[in-house]
C-alpha cells in the first residue's frame, strides 16, 4: 500500500513536467530561434529536475514513518541526511531561487500532512543546528503563515500551524517564550467584546488541541506560565461559555451509555485535564526528537515576539461547534487491540490524525483510504480500524451539515472495505446494526443521512443484508423510526435496481410487507366508464395526446396551444377538478420516464398557466401529483419541484399543502415530504445566486459598453436598457423576499401546530413527545442551525413570533436552543481584568497587583461598564497617588502578605463573587514614570 | 502536489472523454484539432454535466436519476440511446443543478456499481440534442463494435466479433470450415465481480441469438 502511493505520488510532478517541457519546445520552433531556446531550456530543466528531486524527497521523507513502525530511530537517521542534502543547496551559492523553493516545499508538506507533523518538526530541528538563517525565515514565514490563515478563515490550516510550532518547541526552534506567547494571544480572544462565543470556542481550541505536543516541555521550562493559560481556560469553559445549543446538535437525543452530552470543546478540555493529573504524559505521538537530543540542543532557539490577530467582522464564519458522537466502547470489542478511554488524550490525538487525514485526502478517496489503512497498520496496538468507522459516521452526522460532501464517507469505507475485506466490513456491518438499534434517539436528519449513507453500500453489496435480523421492526407502529427507516431502505433499493430483484433478495417473510411495485396511478382508470369525471378526464387526455403527437412537426405552435386551451377548458366549468384532470393527464402522457415527464411538464404546464392562478388549484395540483405517483416517491418529488420551477405552484401552496391535517400526520411516515421541503429551499438558493450573479453581468457589461461607445460610437451592440437591469433587481429582490416568507410562514405554523399538539396532549393527559413532535422539532431545529448565518438578521422578528399567548416553554426551547448556536457572548457590564504585567515595572515590584485581578475604580471613581481605553485615560491622570480598588482573581500563587492584611487567600470561582472580598490597595507612583508606564502595564481587557 | 483531485478536468487529450463528432474530421495533433480540443477542456471546465458509461443495456433511467441524486439534486438525465432501435445503449449523460455536486459525483460516484456493474464518470462539455445516439456502425456506441470479450449486460460479444463468429458458424454448418477456425475470443477479461458463474455457463453459446435478444 505504501508502495503504491509512494510512486503515485513521486511520479506525478515528473509526469506533469514532461508534458510542459513538450508544450515549450513547440512553442520555442515557432519563434524561430532554436539553438536559444534549448539553451534556455537545458537551463530551466536542470533547475526545474533538481527542483523535482528534492521535492520528492521532501514528500518521501515523512512516508518513512509508515514503513518502520516501532521506535523511529531510522527516522532519525533519515532526518539528518535530508537536512544535510536540503542544507548543501542552501550553502552552496546562495541561490534566492532554492532557499524559497524548499521554505515553501517544508511549509507546504508540514501543513497538509497532519500525521508526519512530528517528523517534519524533526527535520527542521536538524536543519537549525547546520544553517539558523534559513530556519529563522521558515519560522517568521511560519508565523505569517498563521496570520494570513486566521484572517482568511482557514481556521484547520491555522490549528495545524499551532499543533506543527508545537512540536518545534520540542525539537529546540522555538523557544518555550514565543510559544507562550502565541498561546496568550490567543487566548485574550476571551476578552474581547461583543464577539460571537463560536470565535472565542475556536481560539480556546486551538490552544487546547495544540497544547499536548509541547505541554511536557512547557511544564518542565516555565510551569507558572502553563497554570496561568489554564486558569483563564478554565474560567471561560466553566463560567462565560453556554452549551444551550447542545441538544440541536445531538445525534441520539437520550442519553445513552456511549453518549456523552457534551460538546468537542468540553470533551477536548476534560481530556486535557486527564493528561494534566498524569503529569502531562502521554503514549501516542511520536516523540522523534528524544533520538536527536544531542544535535538539537546544540541549535539556537528562535523567538516570536508577537502576532497579530484578525479582529472580528460580520464576514468572518467560525467553525460551528459540534456533538461528541461516540458509537463505540471498549465492550463492543470483543478480541485484540484495546480501545482508548474517551477521556484520555490519546483518543483526542488518534482522533486528530484521522480528521487530519481526511481533511488532506479527501477530494481522493483511494488515497484517502491508502492513508487511513497505513495509520491503523502503524498503530497496531489501538483499534484504529473502530476509530476510523466512528469518525467516519460522526462526521457523516454532524448537525447542521457534514464536513464533506455525504457520497464521501460511503465511498472512503467502500475503499477500506476493498483494501481490507476481512477486518473493515464487519466493523461497519456492527456500526449499522447498533445504529439501528438507536434509531428511536436518533436526530431525524442522522436519520437520513443514515439512509443514504446505507443504501450506497447495499448498493455495492448486492443488496446482501442480514434482513431477517430487521424484521421485528415491520411489526412496529407505522410512525416508528425503525419501521419507516426499513421502509425507505426498501423503497430506495427498489428505485436503485428493480422490484423483482429486491423481492428474490429478501427473505420469504418480507414479502406480505413489501411496497407495491412502483408504478403510475391514473385515478381516472379506476373509475367506472360512466362515471362522468372519467369520461371528461378521458376526453381530456385523448386532446393533450393528440396535440402532444403532433407537436413536432406543428408549424404553428401557439394557434395549437390556444385551440388545445379553448377545447380543454370546455369540458368542465369546475376549475378544481379541471385542474386535477389536466395535471394528471399531463402527467399520464409523460409517465414512461423522467425525461418525457419533464418534456410534457415543459409542454403542457405552460398552456394552462392561468388555471393555476389561485392558491386552491395549487394544491390540488400538487394532491393531484401526488395521487399520481405516491407509489414513487422519487418521481414525486421530482414533479412537485418541477412544478415549482415551473412557476406552476410556489411556496406558499407548498406550505398550505404540508399544513394540511392529512398531509400534517403524514409527517413522520412520508420521508418525500421534507425532500420536497429542502428541495424548494434548495431552488430559492440557486435562483437567488443565479439572479445576483446576472444583475452584476448586466451591470458590468452595460458599463463596459459604455466606455466603449464614447470613444468609438456603438458597434459592439445595444447595452443593456436601465429597464431591464432594473427588472433583474426586482426578481432578485422578490426571490429575497420569498425566501424570508417561507421560513416565517413555516415558523409560524410549526409553532402554531406544536401548540396545539401541547395542549390537545395535556388535555387528553397523554405524553407529547411523541415521535411525531419530535420529528417536527428537529427538523425545525435543523432548518433553523443549516441556515443560522442568513437566519441571524431576523433575530427580533422570530423573538415576537414566539412572542404569544400561553406558547408552551418547550416550543420557545426548541426556537433558543437552535439560535444559540450563533449567540453572541453576553457582556454582564464589562469588567477589567488584568491580563499581564510586564516584569520588572513598578507594578510588578511594588506586588500589589496579579494577573486576573479586576479593577473596580480607579481614583474612587467606578469603571465597571467602562472600556480599557477610557480607563486607562483615568490612569494617566497626573497625581502622585493612584489608588485601585482590586477584586481579586482566582490566581493560584499566594499573594504578598504585605499588601494583603486583610486577605484571606481562598481559591474560589468568579461566578460566586459574593464571596470574594475586595481590598483596596493605596500605593504611590511618581508622577513622570505614570505616564510612561502605563499603558504597558495595564495591558486590561474587557469581558 | 501530495493530493491528486479526480475532479479536475483532465487535460490529457489520450487519456479523457472527448465528444469525437467534433473532432472528426481532423488530423490528430494538427493546430485545428489542438484549437477544438482546447474549446472542449474550457467548456468542461465550467460544465455541470457529466458523461456516464459502461452501464448496462438494461439499466433504467430512474436508476440512474436515484444513484446520482446521492451527490446532490440531478437536473436532468439523457439516456444514450442505440441509434436504430431506441434502446438504451450503455451510456447517459447526467446534468447536476449546482457544479460542486457534479464534482463530488466525479470523486465520490466514480467507480461504484450500479446494477453490478463499475459505472466510469467524466466531464462533458454540456449535452446537445443528438448526443445521446450511438455512433458506432450498428447504432450502438463504438466501443461496443469492437470488443473481444464476453458481457452479457452489454449484448454479448462486440458486434464485429459477432458478425465474424456468424459468418464462421454458417461456414461450419454449411460443411466448408472445421470448428478450430472459430476466432479466439476470451471470455474472462470483461466479465465484472457482479455476475455469477451459473450466468456465464449458461449464455456463453456464442450464437447469433445473443444479438437478437438484446435488440
Amino acid at each position: 500500500m505504501a508502495e503504491y502511493q509512494h510512486s503515485h505520488a513521486s511520479s506525478r510532478p515528473r509526469n506533469d513536467r514532461g508534458v510542459r517541457r513538450g508544450f515549450k519546445r513547440r512553442g520555442g520552433s515557432h519563434m524561430g530561434g532554436e539553438k536559444r531556446s534549448r539553451y534556455y531550456e537545458r537551463d530551466v530543466e536542470t533547475e526545474e529536475s533538481l527542483e523535482a528531486k528534492l521535492e520528492e524527497l521532501i514528500i518521501k521523507f515523512g512516508k518513512v514513518q509508515e514503513e518502520y513502525n516501532s521506535t523511529p530511530e531510522s527516522l532519525v537517521e533519515k532526518s539528518r541526511d535530508l537536512a544535510k542534502i536540503l542544507n548543501g543547496r542552501l550553502v552552496g551559492k546562495i541561490q534566492q531561487r532554492m532557499h524559497d523553493f524548499i521554505k515553501k516545499r517544508l511549509i507546504y508538506c508540514a501543513l497538509i500532512l497532519p500525521e508526519r507533523t512530528a517528523s517534519f518538526a524533526a527535520l527542521i530541528g536538524v536543519l537549525n543546528h547546520q544553517n539558523y538563517d534559513f530556519v529563522e525565515d521558515f519560522v517568521h514565514t511560519l508565523k505569517e503563515e498563521l496570520e494570513k490563515s486566521l484572517s482568511r478563515c482557514r481556521f484547520n490550516t491555522a490549528a495545524q500551524i499551532m499543533r506543527f510550532l508545537s512540536e518545534l518547541l520540542n525539537c529546540n526552534v522555538l523557544s518555550t517564550s514565543s510559544l507562550l506567547t502565541i498561546y496568550n494571544v490567543f487566548i485574550t480572544v476571551t476578552y474581547e467584546k461583543d464577539i460571537p462565543q463560536n470565535r472565542a470556542d475556536w481560539y480556546i481550541w486551538a490552544v487546547l488541541s495544540a497544547l499536548p505536543w509541547a505541554a511536557a516541555q512547557i511544564d518542565q521550562d516555565k510551569p507558572k506560565g502553563l497554570e496561568e493559560i489554564l486558569t483563564i481556560i478554565e474560567s471561560y469553559i466553566s463560567t462565560k461559555r453556554k452549551i444551550l445549543f447542545l441538544p440541536a446538535l445531538q445525534v441520539l437525543d437520550r442519553t445513552y451509555p456511549t453518549q456523552v452530552a457534551n460538546d468537542q470543546l468540553g470533551q477536548l478540555w476534560v481530556q486535557v485535564q486527564t493528561m494534566r493529573q498524569l503529569g502531562w504524559k502521554e503514549h501516542y505521538l511520536p516523540k522523534i526528537y528524544v533520538g536527536l537530543r544531542r544535535v538539537l540542543s546544540d541549535a539556537f532557539q528562535h523567538k516570536i515576539e508577537s502576532l497579530d490577530l484578525p479582529e472580528h467582522s460580520a464576514d468572518m464564519h467560525y467553525p460551528l461547534p459540534r456533538a461528541c458522537f461516540h458509537l463505540f466502547d471498549s465492550t463492543d470489542i470483543f478480541k485484540g487491540p484495546h480501545l482508548s478511554d474517551p477521556d484520555s488524550i490519546e483518543r483526542f490525538l488518534v482522533e486528530q490524525t484521522i480528521s487530519g487525514i481526511l481533511q488532506t485526502y479527501y477530494k481522493d478517496r483511494k488515497e484517502c483510504a491508502v492513508s487511513l489503512v497505513g495509520l491503523a497498520q502503524r498503530e497496531s496496538s489501538l483499534a484504529v480500524y473502530h476509530l476510523i468507522g466512528e469518525i467516519l459516521f460522526s462526521h457523516m452526522m454532524t448537525l447542521p451539515h457534514p464536513p464533506y460532501p455525504l457520497p464521501f464517507y460511503a465511498s472512503v469505507m467502500l475503499e477500506i472495505n476493498s483494501l481490507k475485506p476481512g477486518k473493515f466490513p464487519a466493523i461497519l456491518a456492527q456500526a449499522s446494526q447498533m445504529l439501528f438499534e438507536r434509531l428511536e434517539m436518533m436526530n431525524c436528519i442522522c436519520r437520513a443521512r443514515f439512509l443514504r449513507w446505507f443504501v450506497i453500500i447495499l448498493n455495492n453489496y448486492q443488496f446482501q443484508w442480514r434482513w431477517e435480523d430487521w424484521l421485528p421492526a415491520l411489526e412496529k407502529e407505522p410512525d416508528h423510526p425503525q419501521r419507516c427507516f426499513l421502509k425507505d431502505v426498501l423503497d430506495r433499493s427498489i428505485s436503485l435496481s428493480y422490484y423483482e430483484k429486491i423481492r428474490k433478495i429478501l427473505p420469504q417473510e418480507f414479502n406480505s410487507t413489501m411496497p407495491p411495485p412502483p408504478s403510475s396511478n391514473f385515478v381516472y382508470d379506476l373509475l367506472s366508464d360512466s362515471d362522468t369525471a372519467s369520461v371528461n378526464a378521458k376526453l381530456i387526455f385523448s386532446k393533450i395526446e393528440a396535440v402532444n403527437r403532433g407537436w413536432k412537426n406543428a408549424l404553428n405552435k401557439e394557434a395549437l396551444s390556444e385551440q388545445l386551451r379553448n377545447d380543454v377548458m370546455a369540458v368542465s366549468s369546475d376549475q378544481e377538478s379541471l385542474a386535477r384532470m389536466i395535471t394528471q393527464c399531463i402527467l399520464q402522457i409523460g409517465r414512461h420516464t423522467l425525461h418525457f415527464t419533464r418534456i410534457s411538464m415543459d409542454r403542457f404546464f405552460g398552456i394552462f398557466s392561468q388555471l393555476f392562478a389561485h392558491e386552491q388549484e395549487k394544491v390540488t395540483c400538487i394532491l393531484a401529483v401526488i395521487d399520481f405517483w405516491y407509489r414513487v416517491p422519487q418521481k414525486l418529488v421530482f414533479c412537485v419541484s418541477h412544478l415549482l420551477q415551473l412557476g406552476i405552484i410556489d411556496c406558499n401552496s407548498i406550505l398550505s399543502w404540508v399544513f394540511r391535517p392529512d398531509t400534517r400526520s403524514q409527517l413522520v411516515s412520508h420521508s418525500y415530504i421534507w425532500d420536497i421541503i429542502n428541495s424548494m429551499l434548495c431552488f430559492f438558493k440557486r435562483e437567488l445566486v443565479r439572479l445576483g450573479r446576472e444583475t452584476q453581468e448586466l451591470r458590468e457589461m452595460k458599463e463596459r459598453l459604455e466606455l466603449v461607445e464614447s470613444e468609438e460610437g456603438s458597434l459592439m451592440g445595444e447595452p443593456p436598457t436601465n429597464e431591464k437591469i432594473r427588472q433583474h433587481c426586482k426578481l432578485h429582490q422578490e426571490c429575497e423576499h420569498a425566501l424570508e416568507d417561507f421560513f416565517f410562514v413555516f415558523f409560524t405554523r410549526c409553532i402554531s401546530s406544536l401548540n396545539e399538539y401541547i395542549i390537545k396532549c395535556k388535555a387528553d393527559k397523554q405524553e407529547f413527545k411523541t415521535y411525531w413532535f419530535s420529528t417536527i422539532s428537529q427538523q425545525l431545529q435543523f432548518l433553523i442551525t443549516d441556515n443560522a448565518n442568513y437566519l441571524k438578521q431576523f433575530d427580533e422578528r422570530i423573538e415576537s413570533l414566539l412572542d404569544i399567548k400561553d406558547i408552551d416553554p418547550t416550543v420557545s426551547q426548541i426556537f433558543h436552543q437552535a439560535l444559540a448556536l450563533i449567540n453572541v457572548i453576553p457582556t454582564p457590564g464589562g469588567s477589567i481584568i488584568i491580563s499581564s504585567i510586564k516584569a520588572g515595572s513598578i507594578s510588578d515590584r511594588s506586588g500589589a497587583l496579579y494577573i486576573g485581578d479586576q479593577i473596580i475604580s480607579i481614583n474612587a471613581q467606578n469603571v465597571q461598564g467602562l472600556s480599557v481605553l477610557d480607563s486607562s485615560k483615568l490612569l494617566q491622570v497626573q497625581s502622585v497617588r493612584v489608588s485601585l480598588e482590586l477584586l481579586p482573581g482566582n490566581n493560584p500563587y499566594p499573594r504578598n502578605p504585605f499588601f494583603n492584611k486583610d486577605y484571606q487567600p481562598k481559591m474560589s470561582n468568579s461566578d460566586s463573587i459574593s464571596q470574594l472580598n475586595s481590598s483596596t490597595a493605596d500605593y504611590g507612583f511618581r508622577p513622570g514614570a505614570l505616564s510612561s508606564q502605563s499603558s504597558n502595564l495595564y495591558n486590561t481587557y474587557i469581558i | 502536489m501530495v493530493t491528486v483531485d479526480p475532479a479536475e478536468v483532465s487535460t490529457d487529450p489520450n487519456n479523457a472523454y472527448f465528444d469525437k463528432a467534433t473532432l472528426k474530421k481532423l488530423p490528430f495533433g494538427s493546430p485545428d484539432w489542438d484549437e477544438k480540443v482546447q474549446e472542449q477542456i474550457a467548456a468542461k471546465k465550467g460544465s455541470n454535466t457529466l458523461y456516464v458509461g459502461n452501464l448496462s443495456f438494461q439499466t433504467t433511467e430512474e436508476q440512474i436519476f436515484e444513484l446520482f441524486s446521492l451527490a446532490g439534486e440531478v437536473k436532468l438525465v439523457i439516456m444514450g440511446l442505440d441509434r436504430e432501435h431506441y434502446t438504451p445503449c450503455g451510456f447517459c449523460f447526467v446534468e447536476y443543478f449546482r457544479r460542486e455536486d457534479a464534482e463530488s459525483c466525479m470523486r465520490f460516484l466514480n467507480g461504484t456499481k450500479l446494477d453490478e456493474r463499475v459505472i466510469r464518470t467524466d466531464w462533458d462539455a454540456g449535452f446537445i440534442e443528438g448526443r445521446q445516439f450511438g455512433r458506432g456502425k450498428s447504432g450502438g456506441q463504438v466501443r461496443d463494435e469492437y470488443r473481444r470479450d464476453y458481457d452479457p449486460d452489454r449484448g454479448g460479444f462486440g458486434r464485429k466479433v459477432e458478425e465474424a463468429q456468424f459468418a464462421m458458424y454458417e461456414m461450419i454448418s454449411s460443411g466448408v470450415g472445421r470448428p478450430e477456425m472459430l476466432p479466439p475470443v476470451l471470455p474472462t477479461t470483461g466479465i465484472p465481480a457482479g455476475v455469477t458463474e451459473k450466468k456465464e455457463t449458461e449464455t456463453i453459446s456464442p450464437t447469433p441469438d445473443v444479438k437478437m435478444e438484446t435488440n
